[in-house]
């Protein structure tokens, strides 16, 4: 009798690594897994975070970002350094 | 098709401050169209004696308090027992737990199928005896101190220091900021619950709570863990999300392993940021949104039936997280004639208290 979950763009894993705790419906909403939190986010920020949570380094998502974007390399560097403060700051990602 | 069963259940009432016996009713008869519900209520005014829907009741039996003691209990079980043959007992309410754990014995001996945890379970978890099992179990709880008379007070609470919550045996919690207020509520809540009275480290965080069923080992047989998303002032959830913890899963097994629990059982988290999930309550009930986790395939009410009935047991799915409810109150129609009847009479026993003539208008 388990309800379908509509929009849910990955299956919960038994286990709570990066890519199993976070899970997206659309770009733009996600939700934390462990602790309930969702978030509606912008469409560039879900864009780095499900590259994140796919296992990507710093480094890895500034060249992601870079080439999706179409921005030279220190707006590039900028902008993913500022977003991983940002996810810090609420408690998101750890390190 | 077996014969009907027959579960009498407490706690019928769903206000601001909702009791679990309308969701037990509303998960057993969605699995078990034919269960009767029998109603054993404290009050005519239990709003759910009124409802016409799944958490309808098909007979209501008016109770003596649970301060009159198990005696007064036991003989009025065995009264409502005469007249509708019950299978199993429910409760579902914190004030009457000790009663029916001192009848248990004489409930079984009637046939009357009910499981509750042992005495001194229950004992360890109650809110004046939690910091102990905390401290000995590692548990991080918060700051907690009982209180048994008003000369304690000032004292306690300036060892805690404001804002601070006082809290009553069973039920309610104050966030109390002056002194002027802690003696107030102190008052309201001895008058209510008696002593003692609870006086407890504000901790302002997010609230996660665990409801499940442990076997007579005391293992987990089912659960569901849920953040609150709403909360009313008075802190009662009337919103939640399920999420996947390993680590609140961890601590409840500990907690119901350590206490060799039996039952039914919630039990409250509180998570402040940067410090580990704090224990804060166990309740010895199904909570009042038991009905969420039956909706989405984990109906723990009917898993207890299975267990009590010795039935083969129900398939209980791992509710995902994601999944959430919302709390939505409606009005049910009554008429005075029902609720004198039940009043005058101490029993109803023709049904809800909802009369024919407004169904289906």
């Amino acid at each position: 009798m388990s309800r379908k979950k509509p929009g849910a763009d990955n299956k919960p894993g038994a286990d709570t690594s990066r890519g199993s705790r976070f899970r997206f419906y659309s770009d733009q909403f996600m939700l934390d897994t462990v602790t309930g939190q969702f978030f509606r986010v912008s469409p560039p920020a879900g864009f780095i975070f499900k590259n994140l949570i796919q296992g990507k380094t710093g480094e890895e998502l500034v060249d992601i970002v870079e080439k999706h974007f179409g921005i030279d390399r220190p707006k590039a560097i900028r902008d993913v350094e500022m977003f991983l403060a940002e996810l810090r700051s609420v408690g998101i990602i750890e390190n | 098709m077996g014969r009907t069963i027959t579960v009498a259940v407490t706690g019928l009432h769903r206000g601001d401050n909702p009791q679990p016996g309308a969701a037990v009713a509303r998960s057993l008869r969605r699995a078990l169209p034919d269960v009767r519900i029998v109603a054993l209520s404290y009050d005519p005014l239990e709003s759910a004696l009124y409802s016409r829907d799944l958490d309808r009741v098909d007979s209501t039996y008016l109770m003596p308090y649970p301060g009159k003691g198990p005696d007064h209990l036991c003989a009025r079980i065995a009264y409502v027992h005469g007249r509708e043959r019950l299978d199993i007992l429910i409760p579902c309410l914190d004030s009457e737990l000790s009663n029916f754990i001192e009848i248990q014995p004489d409930l079984e001996r009637q046939g009357i199928a009910i499981m509750l945890p042992s005495r001194d379970a229950f004992e360890r978890r109650a809110k004046d005896h939690l910091s102990d099992f905390c401290e000995q179990h590692g548990l991080p709880a918060p700051r907690t101190l009982v209180v048994n008379d008003a000369s304690q007070l000032t004292q306690c609470a300036n060892e805690i220091g404001y804002p601070l919550y006082i809290k009553g045996k069973f039920y309610e919690a104050w966030l109390v900021y002056t002194a002027v207020e802690l003696f107030e509520k102190f008052d309201s809540l001895v008058r209510t619950w008696g002593l003692p009275v609870l006086v407890q480290e504000a901790l302002i965080g997010e609230e996660f709570d665990v409801l499940g069923l442990a076997d007579a080992a005391g293992g987990i047989v089912g659960q569901c863990a849920i953040r609150k998303l709403l909360r009313t002032a008075t802190g009662k959830g009337f919103g939640g999300i399920v999420v996947k913890d390993p680590e609140i899963d961890r601590k409840s097994r500990l907690i119901i392993k350590e206490l060799g629990w039996r039952g039914p059982f919630e039990i409250e988290f509180l998570k402040t940021p940067g410090r580990p999930h704090v224990l804060f309550e166990i309740n010895p009930r199904f909570p009042a949104w038991v009905d969420f986790p039956s909706q989405i395939g984990c109906n723990l009410p009917l898993r207890l039936v299975d267990m009590l009935l010795g039935r083969p047991p129900t398939t209980l799915e791992v509710c995902d997280a994601g999944q959430m409810f919302i709390r939505h109150s409606i009005d049910l129609v009554g008429d005075m004639a029902e609720l004198a009847k039940l009043s005058v009479d101490g029993e109803y026993p023709d049904g809800t208290l909802a009369p024919m003539a407004e169904v289906g208008k």
